[in-house]
């Protein structure tokens, strides 16, 4: 096990500094157009200015030295200062962090409790009316983009409730049910589209495992339908739909982006939203690299929790 | 009980592939008896693409014309979808936006699906140290969410839907030079190919001729399935002003802007553009599904 957590981590490795470059190269090819946008605002652009303030951000230094100085800093903790609001990236961090991560795992949780259920009901009433049901209800979660069902939602929250999206975001330290009432809703949102994945996995996992001449054995020793499918095939099951969770947390960051925004929710997607407005590159790179290696990292415990459940993924 | 009777139903519903030739409509009459929800699918499609290249016939006025004295009118027999914050006909913008919606995601899917299958075909045809490369480099992609890759790139390279292509297309290309690759992997050990080597073909004939042809039913497969995902994917852009920018009507735009503070008095606004883009990403998915049915029985029901 040791060996295999060991070589899963080397492996990672070079990916974060092939991204690192890829972000890197990807937001220099074009010329530094933050400066002037930035110098745009204050009214008046003397060439002098921006050589200034190139200067004072180290872009006037080639790129290889840029990469090298940036690479430098992120290895000591420093993300930077935003060039727009000249605010310390890892500050900004600080504050949008914990939003992102209170809405994901509300997501997830959502999405389990949605999505578990029907996709088990679904399989065990295999062809019938309830299955048909669960199965559009999922394929619409897959159609439905999850900005239209959030527009949807506070729309008609507001006809039959009167209730819109507050504006100013309390913390869950702050007032626990004020926050929770901010996030339950786009939590929801994202939780569908979550749960028409996990829906349409735990389904067709189960009707796999369902097949199987244990599954059988355990149905002729009398055992009943429904402590089958529950103690027999969907420990089985489950596998697949750990794994597929952890793919879809890079859908999930994604889909934060939007509804962040939508929600006026202060996380790391509405803050990518705003670098990627104002072309503010230093955040955005540094976002880009904070959301990779959440990937990465949740594909990596993904991985090895599928090892440790799986042993004969660990010898392979 | 229902349980038992499912599997000897399933055991025995393999579907053949549908043979080229003169047979098509009988090729087609069969796919849809097999495949229901399918068949509904491609009609969706069908009239969705044919919605798009026939808008001007099909919508009273042009999708961009105000009429400030009609503002805000409900669904009506004179504006079925009812009319926008400066008048404009919601019914003649979803029409004229299908065109922007299928455009961008055919062509991304189309360019994503060649520039992935050729990597993959490539990269899984040589394997040895450049696959290596090939392989951590599209890792790398990969790892970075795909709408936020879309969304840096787009806003390297500018707005416009013209712009949302590339963007849309580098995050569909590394899934398909994965699946291409993996597939390319286990034929590039079958028999024929080993025969055909053994006569004195070349890689690139062996490639073409040999490889290629037995990967393509997972190539159509993901794209038809990605064709959802990438008419999202532009609707997103478009919703977050880094795509089909106004007054040309995209759904996602339509979603955006301005119209946003008049949803709660105007709800149609919010709620036909959705149609349509959930509509047509659903007819996608069914018509994806039915399709991975059709050619690769293993993955039925996924």
């Amino acid at each position: 096990m040791q060996t295999y957590i060991l070589r899963r981590l080397i492996y990672a490795v070079p990916v974060v500094l092939l991204t690192s470059l890829l972000v890197f190269g990807l937001l220099h090819l074009v010329p530094g157009d933050v400066i002037v946008a930035k110098l745009a605002d204050q009214g008046t652009v003397k060439p002098s200015d921006i050589v200034q303030m190139k200067h004072q951000y180290g872009l006037d230094k080639s790129l290889p030295e840029q990469y090298g100085i940036w690479v430098g800093r992120i290895l000591r903790g420093d993300l930077g200062h935003s060039i727009y609001t000249g605010r310390s990236i890892n500050a900004s961090l600080r504050d949008a962090f914990p939003v992102t991560i209170e809405l994901t795992v509300l997501a997830m949780l959502f999405g389990v409790a949605i999505g578990v259920p029907i996709g088990v009901i679904s399989a065990a009433f295999r062809g019938s009316g309830i299955d048909y049901a669960g199965r559009v209800f999922a394929i619409l979660g897959l159609s439905a983009p999850n900005f239209w069902v959030a527009s949807m939602a506070i729309t008609y929250m507001a006809i039959w409730f009167g209730w819109i999206p507050p504006l100013t975001y309390r913390s869950f330290t702050q007032d626990p049910l004020a926050n929770l009432e901010q996030l339950v809703l786009p939590a929801l949102v994202i939780g569908y589209g979550l749960g028409a994945v996990i829906m349409r996995m735990t389904r067709s996992t189960l009707l796999e495992v369902l097949r199987e001449d244990y599954v059988r054995t355990a149905r002729a020793k009398g055992i009943g339908p429904a402590a089958v499918i529950i103690r027999h095939a969907f420990k089985n099951a489950s596998l697949p739909v750990v794994t597929i969770m952890g793919g879809q947390l890079a859908v999930l960051l994604g889909g934060a982006i939007i509804i962040e925004t939508i929600f006026a929710l202060p996380g790391l997607g509405r803050l990518a939203l705003e670098g990627l407005t104002f072309r503010d590159y230093p955040l955005v790179q540094a976002l880009v690299m904070v959301f990779t290696i959440i990937v990465i990292g949740t594909n990596l415990l993904v991985d090895l929790s599928y090892a440790w459940l799986d042993p004969r993924i660990r010898f392979a | 009980m229902a349980l038992s009777s499912a599997v000897t139903v399933d055991a025995s519903g393999v579907a053949l592939p549908a043979r080229p030739g003169g047979q098509w409509h009988s090729a087609a009459l069969r796919f849809a008896r097999r495949n229901p929800l399918g068949a509904v699918g491609a009609l969706i499609v069908l009239l969705m693409v044919v919605a798009a290249i026939f808008a001007p016939l099909l919508t009273p006025t042009g999708p961009t014309l105000p009429a400030p004295l009609e503002r805000l009118r409900g669904p009506s027999g004179a504006h079925w979808f009812g009319t926008d914050d400066i008048g404009r006909d919601v019914y003649t913008r979803v029409v004229y936006g299908a065109r922007i919606s299928l455009e961008v995601g055919i062509t991304t899917v189309v360019l994503g699906t060649l520039i992935g299958a050729a990597i993959g075909l490539v990269s899984g045809y040589f394997s040895g140290t450049a696959d290596l490369i090939v392989q951590r480099l599209l890792d790398s992609v990969q790892s970075i969410p795909g709408l936020l890759l879309a969304l840096v790139v787009a806003a390297v390279i500018g707005k416009g839907t013209i712009n949302t292509i590339f963007p849309i297309a580098l995050v569909i290309m590394p899934v398909n030079a994965r699946v291409v690759r993996s597939a390319v992997l286990t034929v590039r050990e079958s028999v024929f190919v080993e025969g055909a080597r053994v006569i004195g073909a070349g890689n690139g004939r062996i490639m073409l001729r040999h490889v290629l042809p037995n990967v393509t039913a997972p190539i159509l497969i993901l794209a038809s399935i990605w064709i959802g995902n990438a008419i999202i994917i532009e609707a997103s852009l478009s919703f977050l002003g880094l795509g089909t920018t106004p007054p040309t009507p995209s759904w996602g735009n339509m979603l955006a802007g301005q119209g946003r503070a008049y949803m709660e008095q105007a709800p149609w606004l919010a709620l036909f553009p959705g149609l349509a883009i959930t509509l047509t990403v659903l007819a996608f998915n069914l018509l994806g599904d039915a399709l991975r049915d059709t050619w690769d029985p293993r993955l039925r029901g996924r």
